[in-house]
């Protein structure tokens, strides 16, 4: 009950402060690295000269900053086949926001749905959905997807699969939580007085006071989507050895930590500033629309 | 303002956070260059050596078992403690064959052999080795069901002892790898019956056992009763460090002594320590790149010998393997018996596209490649390397890289059309891997020939040695010349010591025999 209360105040609160106009600066500091990320990802392949595919075994295990036979720099250094560090980095931000927005578009969407379902009729059809959502959340996130990864096999659609089905449970709780407080205010009783359809209702009236909430928690389910799909390729349940993962990336130098530190690490600061960063967004709206949450 | 602060505090944090992550890598850098001075000589464990020798050895696997006829003893591992534990009756001296328990030994006919069984030889419990403990220990290896090696014996018809010191072996055909074959054969006394026999096994070679703990540790003591001059170890220690870092920095601290199964990369290392000496040996482990010749476009001979035409094995070999590395040519390591020295095929792309062209694909296709987790050292490096080159004449290749049980069941199942792993010929007799894979009712990788059938046989069948290597000759042409794979390289065994450790002498099928080492005081 104290829940629902809030989150209607919160709602309001929301709703005064996006009619006033005004630059939050903390947000705009923490879009920048994930900005440049999401360009990066988009057109870094576009413009650099790489084929992850091609091995180049006469410049191996070089360190960063090293000419390569064909008069490139390696500025990050070179793996353990000769391929350049930088350019896999810029490969494998595709790969990362490919596969962290899918999941965020796939499991959010559907997990939403649910939500919605769940929260406007409650009942047997909420108890049902909640009780399996329970469930799932009893088990470890990333056991269950090692072990749908496992039977699917390596890929990117599966991982997409995988970890879709790992993140609906949260995004599910929270348009519950938010639907159930809105149902009850004056406005959706009006528009159920005057007759307006249970889906028109939901996806008119209802959906659009769940937006604030879950945009907090896409910006941080991003962030843990992107470790899930970096810890499944460690593990050489993610793409496939042929496309260039940050996680595949790390586990391949792990190897070669002591002589050639620069194959794991890279990737892994690469990793660990876009997370933090994304962490960081979400940090920010979260304090702006939604100080309830946590 | 409250909430100013706190975000502050937590942008405090990140940069923390951020300069954290940078000082580790820096910590990687520094590590580097004093990588030298990290490896100084610690005398600390040598110092109590003096008065006792003691040997600890750690090696890339774990000895998980002692019974020599069971499930484990294809493994080395086995093979390993078994050589210390147990003798046989022959063993194997570069191409030749040198008594151990038989003195001597002659073939009655084709179809039998005799053996004259040494005299005065006992087992740790002092009983004597008599040729009815030769009997058994045949007997428990032919007999047994989960043994690998079984298959070895496929055409044994008895065994006899005849008296105290003669044992007769008959055989259905004639049999040209018998004494391969007996080199792996360790002699039990005939009465080790009970189940918990192999926990503290009793056999009649140069170490006895102390204690036995699987997977984890095997602790030997010298016997000064061994007929051939007690050992000068004292004792011997074999304990598992599965990770190869904390296996090589043991040895860097002088934790252990012997260790082998030395990746590439970290040769250079070892070497700049003056307390440690490399020492390379060639050995019975090769990799091979198989193609299903029952599948399209490998059916055809051209394709086969396109690929292989497009690779350049050497500057792969040299590259990515250095000096753990050796190009191959035969299908079989040069020190097998059975090997042949063919002209290794030349880096030629334009002729690879060439011979596409003629099997009727000009513009290359595509293709799969498989191989498991861990199926032997750089895999992925050398699959990732050969893909690479394939592109370059229109082969695209989708890498397969899944887990060992499920590898095993597809490559049984001729479910792949082209498949990378190592290989040991574990006898050091080609008969167990040519004969063995290649022959057409084997149908391993969808090749068939039946003039290879007939060779490989008759070289089975023949117990004249010189023989047997001309018909070998002719086989390893005939799966060269068709390119039923690609025979890429042969590793060498890379072994480190410390420098106070004499007379290790490593094994080409990672068995060393212990009982020569001794430790400088």
């Amino acid at each position: 009950m104290t829940q629902e209360s809030t989150m209607s105040v919160s709602n309001e609160m929301v709703m005064k402060r996006t009619t006033l106009v005004k630059w939050d600066w903390g947000i705009i500091i923490a879009c920048i690295p994930v900005t440049m990320y999401v360009l990066i990802g988009i057109f870094g392949p576009i413009f650099i000269d790489f084929d992850p595919t091609k091995t180049f075994t006469g410049s191996r295990l070089l360190p960063p900053g090293s000419v390569l036979e064909n008069g490139k720099t390696a500025w990050l250094g070179t793996d353990q086949v000769g391929r350049d560090i930088l350019s896999q980095i810029i490969y494998g931000t595709r790969i990362s926001l490919l596969v962290s927005l899918a999941t965020v578009l796939i499991g959010g969407s559907v997990g939403v749905l649910l939500g919605l379902i769940s929260g406007y009729f409650g009942g047997l059809v909420d108890s049902i959905i909640m009780r399996i959502a329970d469930i799932q959340l009893a088990f470890p996130a990333i056991l269950l997807a090692i072990l749908i990864a496992g039977v699917l096999g390596p890929s990117i659609t599966n991982v997409i699969i995988t970890l879709s089905i790992t993140r609906w449970v949260t995004f599910a709780r929270v348009t519950r939580g938010a639907t159930m407080a809105t149902k009850k205010r004056e406005f959706v009783d009006s528009a159920r007085v005057l007759g307006v359809s249970n889906l028109k209702i939901l996806f008119k009236h209802v959906f659009p006071m769940c937006v604030s909430p879950l945009m907090v928690i896409i910006t941080v389910q991003i962030g843990l989507v992107i470790i899930s799909e970096a810890s499944l390729s460690f593990l050489g349940l993610g793409v496939p050895p042929s496309q260039p993962s940050w996680g595949l990336l790390i586990s391949h130098g792990r190897d070669y930590i002591n002589s050639a530190w620069w194959i794991a690490t890279m990737p892994g600061i690469a990793l660990a500033i876009l997370v933090v960063s994304v962490g960081f967004l979400g940090d920010k709206l979260r304090d702006k629309f939604d100080p309830s949450l946590d | 303002m409250q909430k100013w602060r706190f975000t502050v505090n937590k942008f405090k944090l990140i940069v923390l956070g951020s300069f954290l992550i940078l000082f580790a890598g820096c910590a990687g850098i520094s590590e580097e260059y004093s990588g030298g001075v990290s490896s100084e000589p610690t005398d600390k464990s040598t110092a109590a050596k003096s008065d006792d020798q003691t040997l600890k050895v750690a090696f890339d696997q774990s000895i998980n078992s002692l019974d020599p006829y069971g499930a484990h003893n294809g493994e080395p591992s086995t093979v390993l403690a078994s050589r210390q534990i147990y003798d046989t009756l022959v063993i194997k001296d570069g191409t030749d064959y040198k008594p151990r328990l038989a003195e001597e030994w002659k073939e009655k006919d084709a179809n039998t052999w005799v053996f004259k069984i040494r005299k005065g030889v006992t087992f740790h419990d002092g009983s004597p080795l008599t040729a009815e403990d030769v009997k058994y220990s045949l007997e428990q290896q032919v007999n047994s069901e989960d043994s690998p090696l079984t298959v070895l014996w496929n055409d044994f018809e008895a065994v006899e002892a005849t008296n105290d010191h003669t044992l007769t072996i008959k055989t259905k055909k004639p049999m040209g790898t018998m004494l391969s074959n007996l080199s792996l054969l360790f002699i039990t006394p005939a009465d080790s019956k009970n189940d918990d026999f192999y926990e503290k096994p009793v056999g009649s070679g140069p170490f006895k056992v102390e204690s036995f703990v699987p997977g984890e540790s095997l602790i030997l003591t010298g016997n000064e009763d061994f007929w051939d001059g007690a050992p000068d170890l004292t004792k011997l220690e074999f304990v598992n460090i599965p990770e190869t870092a904390a296996r090589l920095t043991a040895l860097q601290t002088g934790e252990i002594d012997v260790t082998w199964t030395i990746p590439a990369d970290q040769i250079a290392e070892l070497e700049q320590a003056e307390d440690i000496e490399i020492i390379k040996t060639p050995s019975y482990l090769y990799y091979f790149n198989w193609f299903n010749s029952s599948r399209e476009p490998f059916d055809d001979p051209l394709v086969r010998r396109a690929m292989w035409h497009a690779i350049d094995t050497k500057t792969i070999v040299k590259d990515l393997f250095g000096e753990t590395g050796e190009v191959m040519s035969s299908p079989i390591p040069k020190e097998v018996f059975g090997s042949s020295d063919m002209e290794t095929y030349a880096y030629d792309p334009e002729l690879a596209k060439e011979l596409l062209a003629e099997a009727g694909y000009p513009d290359g296709f595509s293709t799969s490649m498989m191989w498991s987790n861990g199926g032997g050292p750089q895999i992925l490096q050398l699959a990732e390397t050969m893909m690479s080159y394939w592109s370059e004449i229109g082969v695209q290749v989708e890498p397969i890289q899944i887990e060992r049980a499920e590898w095993i069941e597809k490559l049984v199942a001729l479910d792949w059309d082209m498949d990378l792993q190592t290989n040991s010929v574990i006898t050091g007799d080609g008969d167990y891997t040519l004969g063995r894979l290649y022959i057409s009712d084997a149908n391993r990788n969808g090749y068939k020939n039946e003039e290879l059938d007939k060779l490989l046989i008759a070289a089975k069948e023949t117990t004249d040695q010189a023989e047997r290597q001309k018909l070998y000759n002719r086989v390893n042409q005939i799966i060269w010349d068709e390119a039923v794979g690609i025979f890429p390289l042969e590793l060498k065994q890379i072994a480190a010591i410390r420098t106070h450790v004499e007379g290790f002498k490593p094994s080409p099928s990672d068995d060393p025999e212990f009982r020569y080492v001794s430790v400088k005081k």
